[in-house]
């Protein structure tokens, strides 16, 4: 069968990095093929490149068997290639049908006014064609995240045909980053109809996704390729390895480090409730404690959370800590009780990226560091560099920009900030969200290593995978009520064994 | 230093330059000096802890408004309680900033719209207080201003506050946890707010700190005119921000410092007296400043990283 597209022996070249190096893809009709690899891989280079956002230095691309020249996105849209971008490009104050044709009004001109009927027609129509039930006429921020994303995928099979492109490519980068696991079977549900009349090229961190959607997968590593797998063959196992260029022979969450935690309760909640967020919440944190928070969005874990971390108030219920109840009205205030929150929005809240790795790490605690009314620079200097080298963060001096650090430094920057701190409660949302999957291990190790030495953490994770494998103790949330605690210190309860309390 | 100071300090050596080489006599005289240092001292005064505002991201729009109000104040507190005024001036001051910032951070209103509101209440107590006249020192206080204006060959005691607060406000600036904190805020308030910072308490600080600064400004006015205006604010306003903006600070907030105001001060100081030497009508100063300001902000702000421009 003739492939779709076939990019051929492409090459890139950034100001001092070799972000490609004859790299080949192949996507044939009816079919989802998987692009994975680590951060920096190449990955996303490779599908800029074919969208038209960069220009290769070398190599040939295909459609359909013909060559092609793609100079700018233009190019690629009218070569019916679409893509749709993680952080997700529709207009949540506008409604569907003007999101779906946005640019594109001047189709619609009739006598030099816009024919809002024949767009809602069109639009219906093409809603229909990806099996979306929903009005038109809906603004785009009453939708969910999956059904954003359908109307840009709507919206990138309609400008292929405004092109005559019946078969159209469309690129899907990290889509189920946002989505919760009902949406992703969903979303996955689908682009597997989908599929009949489109190719997919599909990247994504979330290797069991892809294993489970993609019907081929490529494996990038150093901007080469290391692996194609077809659906029969691949496994999570197996695309880690070909990723990281080695077999990963420990644990993956280093359970055999795992310690039974301290008799010591830090954090009580009795009867907690937010109204329309969780009801009735009590539970103990020990010393050493890692506890996972399960549910999905809407189950109020993420505003428990936040009203641990004065971010939420509570109606009624009350906060224990080392037998002492307290008030948290504010961050700040939970900070000064011992308590420190690690953000799934690591560039915007977790970080100041344009502050150096010093001012990020002691920003907490300067106003300790001060000899006087003047902050001792020294001292900030001495005790970052400890973190970076206790943390092996990646950086030549404690002065550099954390902007210029890759994902997993960053987030390891963000945890010495909590570690030098010496909070005993940690709140943890998403920790290894982005991050590739060496750097994801030594977050683990690190995880594991703070529980050794007494902290307290609670954990939301990307997956139930990462949440099982963690956790001494995993609590699941549903409809704002905890419907389900069961104990993993002692043996690791199955996924299944958790979606029952889940849905 | 970086690209942005480099620049500004490389405008102000430029425009001293041409001034010096283009008329000598009348830019190098002693007597203009001496005007450029007691504008440029008025203005940095002003200016110092509006930078902190601005570098937070904010903006305070009241600082004419008190100018006016604080001139009244200190004038009539002379004439009344001689040596007090100083302290009832700037306690004033930090307090009535402090209600910006309260306003601000309490109220959630955008400190664009809740200082452009104080403004108009602070221009108005002026008008009210003052009775709508300037008001005159009695020759009794005027020695009173005696700290502010001694003379060491062409430099006054108000050129000498300006210069030590310089230091300390550098000093607040890059080496106290208030000062890392302010800086912090201005590139991202969410993430100072969840690493436990007293975000509302630095801004409020922030804003004490400009109200203190047009406390400061206004004493050192009277101690020029020897009298309380309560219009001089006015015309003030847009000088004292375009002197901020116009040294580097970026009004988007985390960007630049009480360094860059120095610089900024001293290009619109330099413009303002340079216009008027060189013999340029003074209505046209208005254009030129509007002018600079724009150039500054379109060569110290790496436009191509900002997305969307509102």
């Amino acid at each position: 069968m003739e492939p779709v597209l076939r990019m051929e022996n492409i090459s890139k070249t950034f100001p001092g990095v070799r972000a490609l190096e004859d790299v080949n893809i192949e996507v044939f009709p009816n079919e989802i093929v998987g692009l994975v690899g680590e951060n920096g891989a190449g990955k996303s280079t490779l599908v800029k490149i074919l969208a038209g956002v960069y220009r290769a230095d070398k190599g040939e691309i295909f459609l359909r068997g013909q060559k092609v020249g793609i100079k700018n996105p233009n190019d690629a849209r009218a070569l019916g290639i679409g893509m749709v971008f993680q952080e997700q490009a529709v207009l949540p104050n506008m409604r569907v049908y003007e999101n779906l044709f946005l640019g594109r009004e001047k189709f619609f001109v009739r006598r030099g006014t816009l024919d809002q009927k024949l767009m809602m027609q069109e639009a219906t129509k093409i809603l229909e064609e990806v099996g979306l039930e929903l009005s038109p006429q809906v603004y785009v921020h009453e939708l969910n995240f999956m059904e954003r994303q359908m109307v840009e995928i709507a919206r990138n099979i309609w400008l292929a045909r405004q092109a005559r492109v019946d078969y159209p490519i469309i690129i899907l980068d990290e889509p189920t980053t946002v989505l919760e696991e009902e949406e992703i079977e969903r979303l996955f549900n689908k682009l597997r109809e989908l599929k009949k009349r489109v190719s997919f090229i599909y990247i994504s961190h979330r290797l069991k996704e892809v294993v489970e959607l993609c019907d081929r997968v490529y494996v990038l590593k150093d901007g080469q390729n290391a692996g194609c797998f077809f659906h029969e063959e691949v496994s999570e196992e197996l695309l880690r390895s070909r990723m990281v260029g080695r077999e990963l022979h420990e644990e993956y969450y280093l359970a055999s480090k795992q310690r039974e935690p301290a008799e010591k309760v830090v954090l009580e909640l009795r009867n907690c409730t937010k109204r329309d967020a969780f009801y009735n919440i009590s539970f103990r944190l020990h010393q050493g404690e890692i506890l996972s928070l399960c549910g999905t969005v809407g189950s109020g874990k993420e505003e428990l959370c936040r009203a641990l971390y004065g971010e939420v108030k509570l109606d009624s219920g009350e906060i224990w800590m080392e037998r002492e109840r307290v008030n948290i009205n504010s961050p700040d205030q939970a900070f000064a009780l011992g308590i420190g929150y690690i953000s799934e929005d690591r560039r915007n809240e977790g970080l100041i990226l344009h502050l150096p790795i010093f001012e990020n790490i002691t920003l907490p605690i300067v106003h300790r560091l001060v000899w006087g009314f003047l902050v001792k620079r020294k001292e900030q200097f001495r005790l970052s560099q400890e973190m970076i080298n206790k943390l092996r963060i990646k950086a030549p001096s404690p002065s550099v920009l954390c902007f210029n650090l890759s994902g997993g430094n960053q987030q390891k920057v963000v945890i010495a900030k909590w570690l030098l701190s010496q909070v005993k409660v940690l709140i943890m949302s998403h920790p290894t969200r982005g991050v590739d999957v060496g750097a994801k291990h030594e977050i683990y190790a690190l995880i594991r290593e703070m529980a050794e030495n007494g902290m307290a953490m609670i954990v939301m994770g990307d997956s139930f995978e990462e949440d099982i494998g963690l956790a001494n103790r995993i609590i699941v949330m549903k409809d704002g009520r905890i419907s389900g605690v069961l104990d993993a210190t002692e043996s690791k309860p199955a996924p299944s064994d958790l979606i029952q309390y889940v849905v | 230093m970086d690209k942005g100071k480099l620049l500004a300090l490389s405008v102000v050596a430029v425009l001293f330059a041409v001034l010096a080489f283009s008329s000598p006599q009348a830019f190098l005289s002693r007597y203009n000096i001496g005007t450029l240092l007691d504008y440029a001292a008025t203005y940095f005064i002003a200016a110092i802890g509006l930078t902190f505002v601005i570098m937070i991201g904010s903006i305070d729009l009241s600082v004419g408004g008190m100018l006016s109000l604080f001139t009244v104040v200190f004038v009539l507190a002379l004439n009344y309680f001689g040596f007090w005024a100083y302290f009832i001036t700037i306690g004033l001051g930090f307090l009535l900033g402090m209600a910006n910032g309260l306003v601000f951070t309490k109220l959630k209103i955008p400190s664009f719209i809740g200082t452009f509101g104080t403004s108009g209440v602070f221009a108005s107590l002026a008008l009210i207080v003052s009775g709508g006249r300037p008001i005159g020192l009695r020759p009794q206080a005027l020695s009173l201003l005696n700290p502010l204006t001694f003379e060491l060959g062409p430099i006054k005691g108000s050129h000498l506050l300006a210069f030590v607060l310089f230091g300390i406000f550098f000093l607040i600036q890059n080496s106290t946890p208030f000062g890392k904190y302010v800086a912090a805020i201005g590139h991202s308030e969410r993430a100072t707010l969840l690493s436990g910072i007293k975000v509302d308490r630095t801004k409020i600080f922030c804003f004490a700190l400009s109200g203190l600064s047009a406390a400061l400004a206004s004493i050192v006015l009277v101690s020029r005119m020897l009298s309380g205006d309560p219009t001089i604010g006015t015309p003030y306003q847009l000088q004292v921000i375009a002197a901020v903006v116009v040294g580097g600070t970026a009004l988007t907030g985390g960007v630049g410092g009480v360094f860059n105001t120095l610089l900024g001060t001293l290009i619109i100081t330099l413009v303002g007296n340079g216009l008027y030497v060189v013999g340029i009508d003074v209505y046209y100063q208005m254009i030129i400043t509007g002018i600079i300001t724009m150039v500054a902000v379109i060569l110290t702000l790496d436009r191509t990283k900002i997305k969307v421009v509102k």
